[in-house]
C-alpha cells in the first residue's frame, strides 16, 4: 500500500493548514459525525426506534426451511405419498412437472435448543447455539416463484426493476452516522444475486442513497490506494481543487447531479483513509476470528463478510446487506445443502454473538432470510441418476431476526402438518418491510418519496407492522 | 374519457385507497382495503374480456366497457347482481369447470388471485363501475403521420420536432429552453454522435457565432465519421447482449466479435433499418447469403449458452425480440397467457417456433485454401477413426483368446480386472466388456500408432476463423405446459401474434425468420418503429418519450409526446435510415436546448423542456480521457483486447479465464473493444453502470457513488492519461497560460474563465512546492512520459494538475 499517512498528518505536511478552501466538510467530519452538509446526515426517525442499524444476511436462492428449522413429523411419516389433491390444485411450483409429486420428509435430525426451545436441525449447529438470542418467523409469505422477481420483491418491495431498495429507503429516512463510508454497504460471497445491482439500487431516490457493493474477489474496494507518484498531500490538494472547480460550476448551474458528484469525491477521499482500516482484520483477536471460523484474514469468505458487517456497523454505517448464494437446490439437495449450511452457519451465528458481546446488538436489527423457501415435495431431476431436490415455495418460509428490540427466543407463525401453508401470523413481504422499517423508527406509511406525481412507499399500499415480534 | 384523464382517475383512486387504509389501520381483523374497480379489477377485465366484450365486439350481447351495460347484461341476463356471488352469471362463468362455457373462452382460466379480487369486488357491491375508453391501446394502433401543430408564435427556425415539443410546452405555459452555448453544443454533438470529445482545433473552428449551416455541416461530418458506427453500434450491442463468452457458471470463451464489427460497419454505412433487422434475424436464410449475412445473425447467437438448457437460449431469443424489436414483455406469456397484454401462451410458442428451429454454430470464415486443407485433414482423420473402430471390433470378437493368452503372464494386469478376466464370456456385462476392450486396446501396438497418427493429424489442422451464426434445422415446437420444457403440450407452428399486424405467409409454408423480420419491420407493425424511434430519442435526451422504453404494452399509458413519437416513427418508416432520424433530431432546437438546471425546474416528466446533463457511460469515460490526452489508438474492430484491470477479478470462476494485458496499440483502444467475460466483466463496466449482458439491456442506469470517484482518481489508466496529457501540453505550448488554455480546450472544449485559470495556476504552484518537498515521488508522477530538458519538479506538478482536470464533473459529463 502506498503512503498510508493518516489524514491529520497529510494536512500538516501539505503545508496548507486547516483553512484549505474547498474542503470544509472534509475537515469538519474528520472528528465529528456527518455534518449537515452531506446527503447522509443523520435524520430523526418518525417514531421511537428500537434499532439504529440493520444487517440483512440475505441467503440467495431460497434455503430449505424444512431441512433446517421446521421439523414436520407428519411429513416424515408420509414421505413418498403423493401430495394431496387439495394442495396440488393451487401449488405454485416453479419447476416441478410431475402429475402427482410426492411428499418428502427430511433426513436430518432435529433437536430443541436453548430456553427458547427452537427446533434446529443438525445442519445448523452454530445457529442452534444462539437460539435464545433470535426469533424465528416460520410463516413468511412471498408472491413470485421466480428468483429474480422474488429477490426484487424482498429487496425493493416490487416485483419488477426500478424501485429503491430497502437499504436505500432506510438511508433516505435516517441518513448515516458514518462520514467516512457510504451509509449502505453491500457484501457478497458465492453466487451473486440474480437481479444484481437492482437489489441495492436507489431507484428514483437520490443517487447517494444507493448501496455501495464491495468486491468479493481481489480487493474488496477497488482503487483505494493513491497511485505512486502522488503523496497523500497531493491527493488532498487534487480533490480540493476538483471540488473547488466543481463548486464554481454548481454555483453557475445549481444541478443536483453536480452536488452528488462533489459529495462522491469527498466521500471517496475519506474512504481512502477509512476503508483500509476497515478492511484490515489483523487487529481482530484470535478469539474473534476463531468464533467466525476465519483462518486466513485475507481470503474472501462469507464469514469474513459477516465480520466486516460488524466492523461497518461499528463505524456508523446504517445498513449492511450480506448476500450469499446459492441455496437453489432443485436437485441433489442432500448433497449440496449441508455444504451451504457449513459455509454460512458459523459466520451468521458469530455475527450475532459478536454484536452482543460488544453491546451493538441492542442497536442493530439482524435479519436472516431469502426471497422464499422450498417445498414439501420432492423434485425429480431431469438428468437420469441425479438425486432429488426441492422446488421453490412461496406459501411459507422461515426468516430469523435478532437484536434491535426484537423479542429474543420467540417463535412466530405455524405451518400446517406438511409445512405447505402458513396457518397463523402470516408475514407477507410487505409486512416484513413495514416491520423492519418500524424497528428503525420509520413509519412505512410516512416514508414516502414523490416521483412522477405520486408518493411512493417501500410497501406500496400494503404492509402491516408486526408488533408481536418486538419485546 | 381520454386516456390521460383515466390515468388521473387511477391516481385519485389510488390515493383514496391509501387514505382509506390509513384511517382503517389498527382495526384488528378487518381488511382495510376496498377493491378498487379502476385500479384492480378493470385491468383484468380489459386484458381478458374486452377482446370479445368491448366496444368493437359484443359476444353474447355483453358489453363491459360501459357501466350501464354491465348492469343490463347480455343474452344470459345481468352480468352482476350486487353482492350475491352465487347469482352472478359473470363470476360463475369465470369459474365453471365446463370448458366450453368458461370465460375467457379458449384461454387459460383466471388465476386464483384474480378470481379472489373479482369475487371480493362483487361481494363488496361491485362499486365504482365507470365508462371506459375502449379505444385501441395507443401503441397498438397503426402509425400514421400526425398533423403538425402550427402557431404564428413559432420561430421560423423551428423544425417539425420543435413544433411538437413547443406546442406541448405551451400547454403547461412553458417555453423551450434557449440554445446551449457553441462550446457545449460541439461537445454534446461529439459525444452523442461519436462518443469522443472534440479536438481543440475542432473547438476553435466552431465559433460562438456559428450559423445554422455551420451546425449542420458539423452534424454531417460527425455522422460520416467512423466513430459514429462505434458509438451507435455500442448502443445496439447493449440490446444484443453482446459478450465474448457464453455466460452462466461455465462462461466459456466464444468467437463472435465479427458480429460486433458488422454492427459498427452497418451503422457507418447507414444500412437500411429493415435490412439491418432482416440480416440479424434471418441473414443465413437469404438467397445467396454472403458471409456478412451469416455473421449478422450473431445478434441472437449472443444469447447465453449452457449445455442442457438449450430452451433457455431460445426463450432469450424470443424475449429479446420482444423487448428490443417490439417493446413487449413477451416473457410473461412463457408460462400462461399474458396478464395484461392480449398475448396468449400459444402465441408465445408460435414465436418460439421461429427460433427453435435454429442453433448457434461457428460459421467458418477462413479462406478457400484453409478450408480445403482442413477438409483433407478431416478425411484422413476419418480414415484413422475407421481403423480404430475395426481394431476395437477385432478385440471385442477375440476377447476370450486374448484373455487366455494374457493370463499366462499376469504382470501389469490391474487388480480389479483380474476378477473380470475370470467371468465366463456369456456372463460379462456391457461395462465389463468395455473395461476389457479398453485394456487390450492399450496393450495393442497398432492402437498406439493409430492414436499417435490421429494426434499428429489434428495438430496440422488450422484453427479456422469463425463467428457464431444461426443455422437452420427442422425441429417441431410444442407449447410448454406452465413454461416447463419437459412437459410439452400441443404442437404449434411459427406465426406472429394476432393482435398486431396481420400475419400472412404463402400457402402451405411455415413462417420463416425472414417472414418474421418482414412482419416486424412492416409499416403495418405498430410497435417496431415506435420502440426504435423512442430509443433513438432516449440516447439523445437521456429519457425516452415513452416510459418505460421496453414496454409499450397496455400497462403503459400514452406518453405526453405520443404525437412526436408517432411522427418520428413515421419518419423512420419513410426513411428506413438511422442517420436520417438522428440528423433530424439533433438539428432541432429541442435538442440544442441548454441543459442548465434552471430551465428544467418544475417541468413535468416527459416534456423535454431543457436538455439533460448525462454522465458519460462506462466505456466513454475512458475513451474520453484517452482521447483528450492523445493516447487513444483509433483502430476499428478485431478480436477483443485486454487493457489493464485490477487483480482478482477472475478469481472464483468455475471455468478459469485469462487476462494478459495487451500490447500498447491494443491496450489503449476504445472501451468497446475490451474483451467481455460475461460473468466477470471489466470493473469499469460494473462500477459505471455498464450492461449486465445476461439479457438485453435496453437502457443503462446512471449512478453516482464514491467508488466511481475512486476509480477516476486512482485507476492507473487515468493516471497514465494525466501523464500523457502533461507531456502533450508541455511540448506543444510555452507559457503556463497557454498550457492551461489548451488543457481546458482539449478536456472541456472551452476556454477557462479567469477565475478557473487562477485556480489551476494556484494548484500548479502548490504542487510544485509539494514535489520540491517530496522529490522521491517525482519520478513516479511523470512515469514513462518524461520531456527532455523540462524541470522535473514542475513537470510532476503539471501531471497532478492534469489529474485534477480529468476528474472534473464537467469532464465526465455530456452537458
Amino acid at each position: 500500500m502506498y503512503t498510508q499517512a493518516t489524514r491529520r498528518m497529510f494536512f500538516r505536511s501539505s503545508g496548507l493548514g486547516l483553512a484549505g478552501v474547498a474542503l470544509p466538510s472534509l475537515l469538519d467530519q474528520e472528528v465529528t459525525a456527518a455534518s449537515p452538509s452531506t446527503p447522509y446526515s443523520p435524520k430523526q426517525p418518525h417514531i421511537p426506534a428500537s434499532a439504529k442499524n440493520i444487517i440483512f444476511m440475505y441467503q440467495i436462492g431460497a434455503p430449505s426451511q424444512l431441512d433446517m428449522f421446521v421439523p414436520k413429523p407428519e411429513l416424515n411419516k408420509r414421505d413418498g405419498e403423493p401430495l394431496p389433491e387439495s394442495y396440488l390444485e393451487r401449488a405454485n411450483f416453479a419447476q416441478i412437472q410431475d402429475a402427482r409429486p410426492a411428499l418428502m420428509g427430511t433426513p436430518y435430525k432435529f433437536k430443541q435448543h436453548g430456553e427458547a426451545g427452537h427446533w434446529v436441525s443438525e445442519l445448523m449447529p452454530y445457529t442452534a447455539k444462539i437460539s435464545d438470542m433470535i426469533s424465528y418467523v416460520h410463516s413468511c409469505e412471498a408472491e413470485d416463484t421466480n428468483h429474480m422477481f422474488g429477490e426484487l420483491h424482498m429487496n425493493t418491495g416490487w416485483r419488477r426493476f426500478g424501485r429503491p431498495s430497502l437499504g436505500s429507503w432506510v438511508l433516505y429516512g435516517l441518513g448515516s452516522e458514518s462520514a467516512n463510508l457510504p451509509g449502505f454497504m453491500v457484501l457478497r460471497s458465492g453466487m451473486h444475486p440474480r437481479s444484481k445491482g437492482a437489489n441495492w439500487g436507489n431507484g428514483f431516490l437520490p443517487a447517494t442513497m444507493q448501496g455501495t457493493p464491495m468486491q468479493f474477489s481481489g480487493s474488496p474496494i477497488f482503487n483505494l490506494d493513491t497511485p505512486p507518484g502522488f503523496p497523500q498531500s497531493s491527493q488532498a490538494a487534487t480533490v480540493r481543487a476538483i471540488n473547488k472547480l466543481n463548486r464554481k460550476r454548481l454555483f453557475e448551474n445549481p444541478d443536483p447531479s453536480i452536488e452528488a458528484r462533489i459529495a462522491s469525491y469527498e466521500l471517496a477521499f475519506r474512504m481512502q483513509s477509512a476503508a483500509p482500516e476497515l478492511l484490515d482484520l489483523s487487529k481482530e483477536s484470535a478469539a474473534t476470528l476463531q468464533m467466525y471460523g476465519i483462518t486466513d484474514i485475507k481470503a474472501p469468505s462469507y464469514a469474513r463478510n459477516c465480520l466486516l458487517a460488524r466492523r461497518l456497523i461499528e463505524r456508523g454505517v446504517r445498513f449492511v446487506e450480506v448476500f450469499h448464494g446459492d441455496w437453489d437446490h432443485h436437485t441433489s439437495i442432500y448433497q449440496r445443502l449441508p455444504n451451504e449450511c457449513k459455509t454460512t452457519d458459523q459466520g451468521s451465528a458469530a455475527l450475532v454473538t459478536d454484536l452482543a458481546q460488544r453491546g451493538l446488538l441492542d442497536d442493530t436489527l439482524v435479519i436472516w432470510g431469502s426471497e422464499f423457501g422450498r417445498s414439501s415435495v420432492a423434485q425429480k431431476s431431469q438428468m437420469p441418476g441425479e438425486p432429488v431436490g426441492r422446488d421453490h415455495h412461496v406459501e411459507a418460509f422461515t426468516m430469523w431476526f435478532a437484536g434491535g428490540g426484537v423479542k429474543p427466543g420467540a417463535s412466530i407463525g405455524q405451518t400446517d402438518d406438511i409445512g405447505f401453508d402458513s396457518i397463523t401470523d402470516k408475514y407477507h413481504v410487505h409486512d416484513l418491510h413495514a416491520t423492519m422499517l418500524h424497528a428503525v423508527g420509520l413509519d412505512h406509511e410516512q416514508l414516502t418519496y414523490r416521483h412522477q406525481g405520486r408518493d411512493y412507499r417501500l410497501t406500496d399500499i400494503h404492509g402491516n407492522v408486526k408488533h408481536e415480534l418486538f419485546a | 374519457m381520454r386516456y390521460r384523464n383515466l390515468y388521473t382517475y387511477i391516481l385519485t383512486a389510488l390515493l383514496v385507497s391509501v387514505a382509506h387504509q390509513r384511517s382503517a389501520c389498527g382495526q384488528d381483523g378487518e381488511d382495510p382495503l376496498d377493491v378498487s374497480y379502476e385500479k384492480q379489477v378493470l385491468p383484468i377485465i380489459k386484458a381478458k374480456c374486452f377482446r370479445c366484450h368491448g366496444s368493437k365486439k359484443q359476444e353474447g350481447g355483453l358489453r363491459l366497457d360501459l357501466a350501464e351495460s354491465w348492469l343490463a347484461g347480455g343474452d344470459s341476463g345481468p352480468a352482476i347482481v350486487s353482492g350475491n356471488i352465487e347469482e352472478n352469471t359473470l363470476f360463475q362463468r369465470l369459474i365453471t369447470s365446463d370448458k366450453s362455457s368458461r370465460m375467457p373462452l379458449d384461454a387459460a382460466r383466471l388465476n386464483d388471485s384474480e378470481l379472489q379480487l373479482i369475487r371480493k369486488w362483487i361481494t363488496e357491491g361491485a362499486q365504482g363501475l365507470v365508462d371506459v375508453d375502449d379505444e385501441e391501446h395507443w401503441a397498438f394502433g397503426a402509425i400514421t403521420r400526425p398533423d403538425i401543430p402550427t402557431s404564428e408564435n413559432f420561430p421560423s427556425t423551428h423544425s417539425i420536432v420543435d413544433s411538437f415539443t413547443t406546442s406541448v410546452a405551451h400547454e403547461v405555459n412553458r417555453e423551450l429552453a434557449p440554445s446551449a452555448s457553441a462550446s457545449t453544443l460541439i461537445r454534446r454533438l461529439h459525444f452523442d454522435l461519436t462518443g469522443l470529445p472534440p479536438t481543440p482545433e475542432a473547438v476553435d473552428s466552431f465559433n460562438a457565432d456559428f450559423t445554422e449551416q455551420d451546425y449542420e455541416q458539423l452534424v454531417d461530418k460527425l455522422l460520416a465519421s467512423p466513430a459514429f458506427g462505434e458509438r451507435w453500434g455500442r448502443h445496439w450491442l447493449d440490446l444484443a447482449r453482446y459478450a465474448d463468452s457464453t455466460g452462466y457458471e461455465s462462461d466459456r470463451p466464444r468467437q463472435i466479435w465479427h458480429y460486433r464489427d458488422w454492427v459498427i460497419s452497418s451503422f457507418n454505412s447507414d444500412r437500411p433499418i429493415s435490412e439491418f433487422i432482416l440480416h440479424q434475424l434471418a441473414g443465413d436464410l437469404l438467397h445467396n447469403a454472403t458471409p456478412d449475412m451469416h455473421i449478422a445473425t450473431g445478434f441472437h447467437c449472443n444469447a447465453m449458452k449452457d449445455p442442457g438448457v438449450r430452451h433457455e437460449a431460445v426463450f432469450d431469443r424470443v424475449n429479446t425480440t420482444g423487448a428490443v424489436l417490439l417493446g413487449l414483455t413477451l416473457e410473461c406469456a412463457q408460462c400462461h397467457d399474458h396478464k395484461t397484454d392480449p398475448l396468449t401462451q400459444s402465441e408465445y410458442y408460435q414465436l418460439y417456433a421461429f427460433f427453435n428451429t435454429s442453433d448457434a454454430v461457428p460459421f467458418d470464415l477462413s479462406d478457400e485454401a484453409t478450408r480445403q486443407a482442413n477438409a483433407e485433414v478431416d478425411n484422413k482423420i476419418a480414415d484413422v477413426d475407421k481403423s480404430l473402430i475395426t481394431l476395437k471390433e477385432e478385440i471385442t470378437n477375440t476377447l476370450d483368446a486374448l484373455i487366455a493368452n494374457r493370463i499366462k503372464q499376469p504382470e501389469g494386469i490391474p487388480e480389479g480386472l483380474i476378477a473380470i478376466f475370470n467371468i465366463p464370456s456369456a456372463e460379462r456385462s456391457k461395462s465389463e466388456i468395455n473395461q476389457l476392450v479398453t485394456f487390450f486396446e492399450k496393450e495393442s501396438p497398432r492402437f498406439e500408432s493409430l492414436t499417435e497418427e490421429k494426434k499428429q493429424l489434428e495438430a496440422t489442422r488450422i484453427t479456422p476463423t469463425t463467428s457464431l451464426a444461426l443455422r437452420f434445422g427442422q425441429r417441431p415446437t410444442h407449447l410448454f405446459i406452465r413454461g416447463n420444457h419437459t412437459q410439452p403440450g400441443d404442437e404449434v407452428i411459427a406465426s406472429a401474434p394476432s393482435f398486431l399486424n396481420d400475419w400472412t405467409v404463402p400457402d402451405g409454408n411455415h413462417g420463416s425468420r425472414i417472414d418474421l423480420s418482414n412482419w416486424i419491420t412492416s409499416p403495418a407493425n405498430p410497435l417496431f418503429a415506435r420502440v426504435t424511434a423512442n430509443r433513438i430519442w432516449m440516447r439523445l435526451f437521456g429519457d425516452p418519450i415513452c416510459e418505460p422504453e421496453n414496454d409499450l404494452g397496455i400497462q403503459t399509458a400514452r406518453p405526453t409526446h405520443a404525437k412526436l413519437l408517432d411522427y418520428l416513427a413515421s419518419r423512420l418508416l419513410e426513411t428506413d435510415s438511422f442517420k436520417s432520424i438522428i440528423r433530424e433530431i439533433v438539428t432541432s432546437s429541442t435538442y440544442k436546448q441548454s441543459s442548465a438546471a434552471k430551465y428544467r425546474k418544475g417541468v413535468p416528466t416527459g416534456h423535454f423542456i431543457g436538455q439533460q446533463r448525462l454522465r458519460l457511460e462506462a466505456e466513454l469515460l475512458r475513451d474520453n480521457a484517452l482521447a483528450a490526452s492523445g493516447l487513444l489508438v483509433n483502430k476499428i474492430g478485431g478480436p477483443g483486447v485486454f487493457p489493464h484491470q485490477q487483480d482478482g477479478i477472475l478469481q472464483n470462476r468455475a471455468t478459469p479465464a485469462t487476462w494478459t494485458v495487451s500490447e500498447v496499440a491494443d491496450r489503449l483502444r476504445r472501451g468497446m473493444y475490451t474483451y467481455i467475460w460475461r460473468l466477470t466483466p471489466h470493473p469499469m463496466v460494473t462500477i459505471f453502470d455498464g450492461p449486465e449482458m445476461t439479457t438485453a439491456c435496453t437502457r443503462r442506469s446512471r449512478s453516482t457513488v464514491a467508488i466511481q470517484s475512486l476509480a477516476l482518481l486512482n485507476d492507473p489508466v487515468f493516471v497514465e492519461c494525466a501523464q500523457a496529457l502533461a507531456r502533450r501540453l508541455l511540448t506543444s505550448h510555452e507559457t503556463d497560460a497557454q498550457r492551461i488554455e489548451w488543457m481546458f480546450k482539449s478536456c472541456l472544449g472551452r476556454n477557462p474563465s479567469i477565475d478557473e485559470a487562477a485556480t489551476i495556476q494556484e494548484l500548479l504552484e502548490e504542487h510544485t512546492e509539494l514535489y520540491r518537498l517530496n522529490e522521491e515521488h517525482i519520478e513516479f508522477a511523470i512515469g514513462e512520459y518524461n520531456v527532455q530538458g523540462m524541470d522535473a519538479t514542475r513537470h510532476a506538478a503539471w501531471v497532478a494538475t492534469c489529474r485534477t482536470v480529468l476528474n472534473l464533473d464537467e469532464f465526465i459529463t455530456r452537458e
